[in-house]
């Protein structure tokens, strides 16, 4: 009795904090410019959704996002492999890494669109570099952390280098890779939607933009919640691929 | 047979030389099994390595003699975090002859033979974190016996199961060594242990490890912990202690120092 309850009362909270939201907002207790009632941004989100306006702005910020990711993760990944496996490599390598690391990529982005043209490519650009730094640094901190004991057996066996990097590394070090996969997409998200705040006629940073300075401000909520349904959707369908890449880790 | 000679290893640290080991000269006969006992720290893991080809001795020679065929010299059972957790129970044991390129097929059904010997059948496709402690190193067990390897290394593979489980591992590891007559290198630190295994037990002393003592154990196989074995176990464990209590004095002092710099 008492476990349903509690497992059903994170919902049940947020149906109350709903409920009085929306009462204060038809009593006029609040500012309904700034928090318009709920039922008000429902049905913003139900008819930008039927028109297809939100899905098409999701599709232009998830395309961006997708291109930004697979690039910079696709090139960190091979690389922060060879630099944890090689010590002489990383000891040149890591120095740029650490001063270009800190670095908020969006100081970049003016450097990157005097380059690049303000356009998709520098954006894209721009999210490849947020999602590359968290990637590389993980995954040679994974391979660093493989224990050193496992590759004695392995070696123990007579195993080749091409078989050690494959059965012992890689997975050894996979944990880590995937955690600093999230970190990357957290990055990429939140580098995307920076930009098309910044420049962008499409988009959800671009929708969020506009909400703004036209003040539709249940346009702007509409299109948070949409934001965070990407963002949910995402490390949803990490945790999936994540189970699936590492069957040993769940209990 | 396995002789070493005159074996000394010597590591460099920050330009300092530290000696590990010092003029070790060891012979092993043909399916004789071998206790080494010593403090910890005395370059007992070393000597196995070395054994195992994994590290080259700075002085020395190692000599094995094998009966040819297509099997390594030497196959190595580690102490209990040695399996891959991402790999199952199968993986883990066919492994070793995965790294020897064995097609997927063929270790694959020795691996579930061999398996079934260790009483493992109906946890091939369990993880090592899903097994206890027993069963983790019978995997071990299984996985260094696939390669058919004349001389079986040990580094205290027993020391962290409990007591009744490290008995009864114990006892499949005479059973096992009984049937396959392999040449057993076995490193423990408990003596008693290093008694009742072994036709002899080698007391190496801190480091850099020596050769304090090479004691025959004249208890008759096959070994049943019965009231006269244990009284004479316990009776070779005060002289055996006699000579390895200075030495473990000594290198808790060692490591005390190192600590307190």
């Amino acid at each position: 009795m008492l476990p349903a309850l509690e497992r059903r009362a994170p919902l049940l909270l947020a149906f109350t904090f709903l409920a009085i939201w929306e009462l204060a907002a038809s009593q006029k207790w609040i500012s309904t410019l700034f928090f318009p009632a709920p039922s008000l941004i429902a049905r913003t989100l139900f008819d930008n959704l039927r028109t297809g306006e939100m899905i098409e702005q999701l599709a232009h910020t998830l395309t961006r996002m997708a291109l930004g990711f697979s690039a910079g993760a696709g090139i960190a990944l091979p690389l922060g492999l060879i630099l944890g496996w090689s010590a002489r490599l990383r000891r040149l390598v890591m120095p740029f890494i650490a001063v270009i690391q800190p670095l908020p990529k969006t100081a970049v982005l003016p450097l990157i669109m005097v380059i690049f043209g303000i356009g998709e490519q520098s954006r894209v650009i721009v999210v490849a570099m947020s999602a590359f730094f968290p990637v590389i640094v993980s995954t040679i901190t994974g391979v660093l952390g493989v224990a050193p004991l496992h590759i004695e057996v392995a070696q123990s066996y007579g195993a080749a280098r091409r078989k050690i990097f494959a059965r012992v590394i890689l997975p050894g070090a996979l944990p880590v890779i995937m955690s600093g996969i999230n970190l990357g997409l957290n990055a990429a998200l939140t580098i995307v939607i920076v930009t098309e705040i910044i420049y962008a006629q499409r988009g959800l940073g671009a929708a969020v933009w506009l909400a703004w300075q036209t003040f539709r401000t249940e346009e702007l909520y509409a299109t948070l919640v949409v934001i965070a349904a990407l963002g949910l959707g995402i490390h949803q369908l990490l945790s999936v691929v994540s189970r699936r890449l590492m069957p040993w880790r769940t209990e | 047979m396995l002789a070493l000679l005159h074996l000394y290893k010597h590591y460099i640290v920050n330009d300092e030389t530290i000696p590990a080991l010092h003029d070790i000269s060891l012979r092993a006969a043909d399916h004789e099994f071998i206790s080494i006992v010593g403090p910890s720290g005395c370059g007992k893991t070393t000597l196995l390595k070395i054994i195992a080809g994994l590290v080259a001795p700075t002085s020395g020679s190692l000599h094995i003699d094998i009966p040819p065929g297509d099997h390594p010299s030497t196959a190595m059972v580690f102490q209990e975090q040695g399996l891959f957790p991402w790999l199952t129970v199968l993986d883990n044991a066919a492994f070793s002859l995965e790294a020897r390129g064995v097609r997927r097929r063929e270790r694959t059904e020795r691996a579930r033979t061999m398996l079934a010997r260790m009483g493992l059948s109906g946890f091939e496709a369990r993880y090592p974190h899903q097994l206890s402690g027993g069963m983790r190193q019978r995997v071990s067990l299984a996985r260094a016996f696939l390669v058919d390897a004349p001389i079986l290394l040990m580094d205290e593979p027993f020391s962290a199961l409990d007591a009744q489980t490290r008995l009864l591992m114990q006892g499949q590891l005479l059973d096992l060594w009984r049937e396959d007559r392999k040449t057993v290198i076995y490193i423990t630190h408990d003596v008693e242990e290093a008694i009742y295994l072994g036709d002899r037990v080698v007391v190496m002393s801190a480091r850099p490890g020596r050769i304090l003592q090479d004691i025959t154990i004249p208890l008759e196989r096959p070994r049943v912990l019965d009231v006269p074995t244990m009284a004479k176990i316990t009776e070779m464990r005060w002289q055996i202690w006699s000579v390895l209590e200075a030495e473990v004095r000594s290198s808790l002092r060692d490591s005390m120092a190192s600590a307190l710099g």
